[in-house]
């Protein structure tokens, strides 16, 4: 279980994130929405130390995450970073990195056969002794992912885990994201874009605007509401058999671009008028 | 079948561990190879049996003397110096995440050139000696330790220069580069002026020494730069599964319990005293730290387990190599090793910038 209270974060004078409080439970998808520039991904980087947060605390089963060395932190929590460097590396060098805080000197032959089995897991264990720069978009995220696995987190932060893929690897890494998650009980928070997508995979969903939480819950906080007020944009809410799908209205886009002045933080947010 | 599939995968990575190995150990054959070559170019014209005789300290006087005094420390120059340079470019290009980051492309050996130079003109650092034909005369170096202090300061002048640099933003690799020209440029200008207000002679040997010479580094020299790359290697080799996750991306090193912002700094360090140690002793010789880890890339790949004492051994070999062609190409005369390294390594350099697809 994860709890993140009073959380905050300036990059300089700019506050990027004010006051965020999050729980997520154990076995638990968490989608983190909203807009370019909301906070997400420094949300995401503040949770595992990556960013240092201003004030507030981040804690695993009770533990504040502050008082944890590195390495303890890094057998907490697994994190796939939005984008990923395609170096000359093998596929398995790249997932035994994820043994890294478990190890002093070298990685023993129960780090290698654990990392198999995760890489089976995955779906990559064809691709372990290829070269990650030989790899395609998907296929890369699932080695990250199993990267991630490795560590044997309880708490997997995945930042646009499904951002350059095609449909297919969309649903198929969102798939997988979510199977790990109830079987190893992880508890998950992917910062998405794409509505559907969370919508069909995630259990809960963390709408975020000008760096604080606009709203939380579960799919009962998804309404057309929601989604004009985090997004500026008007949509209709759907069913696909026992799923519910967003879609934006016909004409949506058809209008010219303004910037966005009021409120927010963002310099990339823009609204239609 | 856990346990057969698990069997198997073992022995698949054993494999897959054990061709890298390979590929290091052709490397060493490779470096012996040259390293016994070298040995035996010359004008002397020594059997391999005289060599080893006269490494065992048997045989002619002429032989032993040669062997042990001029070509024995020479060979030791060049693998050591390859080592340092092909370490500290190898790491470099990891931690600056910058394939075209090497301690000359970066200005750390001009910097340490320019201390170097400083030492030995005002500090007395160097003496001349006359070698008694004619006006001639040779530059020895009688306060090793002050000169490899004041070459140290040099490269980490322009080390704390290159990690600001870094930490601005929007400084892309290649601007990274063009900065390293800037310092360089910096540097040598500063020497030239260094040189300006010193005599003609001292001038003439200064000039000469920057040009890179194995030969002048003695046993004590060697032993210093050893004792240097050895204490770096150590660090780097503790550290090897880190550089690998910094490969990964900061970020991402960062999630794996790396303390970045602390490695990295002294990473540098290490490869500017390294780097730096070997220019206060042998000139500046360019490329070799660039070159020696890209070529290594292409059979062991980014991970520095391999990657590391594959470079070092390349770097090595590249310099036994150089030093070879130095002394046989214009016999009797000797041509400066700097200048070889550059003429062969700035071709190669031009080619990985115009194949960006290539450096990885």
């Amino acid at each position: 279980m994860i709890e993140i209270r009073k959380l905050s974060f300036s990059y300089g004078k700019q506050q990027v994130l004010r006051d965020i409080d999050l729980r997520a439970e154990a076995g638990e998808c968490v989608a983190v929405l909203g807009n370019n520039g909301a906070g997400k991904s420094t949300l995401i980087t503040c949770i595992n130390r990556i960013r240092e947060p201003e004030a507030g605390g981040v804690f695993i089963d009770g533990v504040n995450v502050r008082e944890m060395p590195r390495r303890e932190l890094a057998k907490q929590i697994g994190y796939v970073a939005q984008k990923n460097e395609m170096t000359h590396a093998a596929v398995i060098d790249c997932v035994l990195l994820g043994r890294r805080p478990y190890i002093r000197m070298s990685m023993g032959e129960e780090d290698v056969a654990l990392c198999m089995e995760v890489m089976r897991r995955v779906g990559i264990d064809h691709l372990r002794l290829r070269y990650l720069d030989e790899l395609s978009g998907g296929e890369l995220q699932k080695v990250m992912l199993a990267r991630a696995l490795v560590q044997q987190p309880k708490v997997l932060l995945l930042d646009e885990p499904t951002s350059n893929l095609d449909p297919v690897n969309q649903y198929e890494m969102m798939h997988l994201v979510r199977s790990v998650a109830k079987e190893q009980n992880v508890t998950v928070l992917t910062v998405m874009h794409d509505l559907n997508l969370a919508l069909r995979y995630c259990d809960r969903f963390c709408f975020m605007k000008n760096g604080g939480i606009f709203k939380s819950g579960g799919a009962e906080a998804v309404t057309e509401e929601t989604i004009r007020e985090t997004y500026g944009m008007p949509v209709r809410l759907g069913q696909s058999g026992s799923v519910p799908v967003i879609i934006p209205f016909p004409d949506y886009g058809n209008h010219p671009v303004t910037k966005l002045e009021r409120t927010s933080l963002s310099d990339g947010m823009y609204i239609r008028t | 079948m856990g346990n057969r599939n698990s069997t198997a995968d073992l022995a698949d990575y054993r494999n897959y561990t054990g061709r890298k190995s390979a590929a290091l150990l052709l490397m060493a054959v490779l470096t012996l190879f040259l390293a016994l070559l070298s040995m035996k170019a010359g004008s002397a014209g020594l059997s391999v049996g005289e060599i080893f005789e006269a490494l065992a300290g048997r045989g002619s006087t002429q032989a032993v003397t040669i062997i042990r005094n001029i070509r024995l420390p020479r060979l030791a120059a060049a693998v050591v110096v390859g080592c340092a340079l092909s370490a500290s470019g190898c790491v470099m290009q990891n931690v600056m995440r910058n394939p075209l980051a090497s301690a000359s492309t970066l200005g750390v050996s001009q910097g340490a050139s320019f201390g170097a130079a400083l030492s030995i003109i005002y500090f007395g650092a160097g003496t001349q000696i006359n070698t008694g034909s004619g006006n001639a005369s040779s530059l020895t170096i009688t306060h090793p330790l002050m000169v490899t202090v004041f070459a140290f300061l040099g490269g980490m002048a322009t080390t704390a220069l290159i990690l600001f640099l870094s930490s601005l933003r929007g400084m892309t690799h290649s601007v990274m580069v063009l900065a390293g020209v800037a310092i360089s440029a910096m540097f040598t200008g500063a020497t030239t002026l260094v040189q300006y207000f010193a005599d003609d002679v001292m001038v003439a040997t200064v000039v000469h020494w920057t040009f890179g010479n194995l030969g002048r580094a003695g046993w004590g020299e060697i032993g210093l730069i050893s004792l240097a790359v050895l204490c770096a290697f150590l660090f780097f080799v503790f550290f090897r599964w880190d550089y690998n996750a910094i490969e990964a991306g900061a970020h991402t090193a960062k999630s794996l319990g790396v303390r970045v912002e602390l490695l990295v700094p002294v990473s540098m360090v290490f490869c500017a005293l390294i780097a730096s140690v070997s220019v206060a002793f042998v000139g500046c010789i360019n490329f070799i730290g660039l070159i020696a880890s890209h070529i290594m890339r292409r059979f062991v790949g980014n991970d520095m387990r391999f990657l590391l004492p594959g470079s070092m051994l390349c770097g090595a070999s590249l310099l036994i190599a150089s030093d070879i062609a130095c002394r046989t190409l214009a016999s009797p005369a000797v041509l400066p090793i700097g200048a070889l390294t550059s003429f062969l390594g700035a071709p190669l350099f031009l080619f990985l910038i115009i194949r960006r697809g290539s450096v990885r």
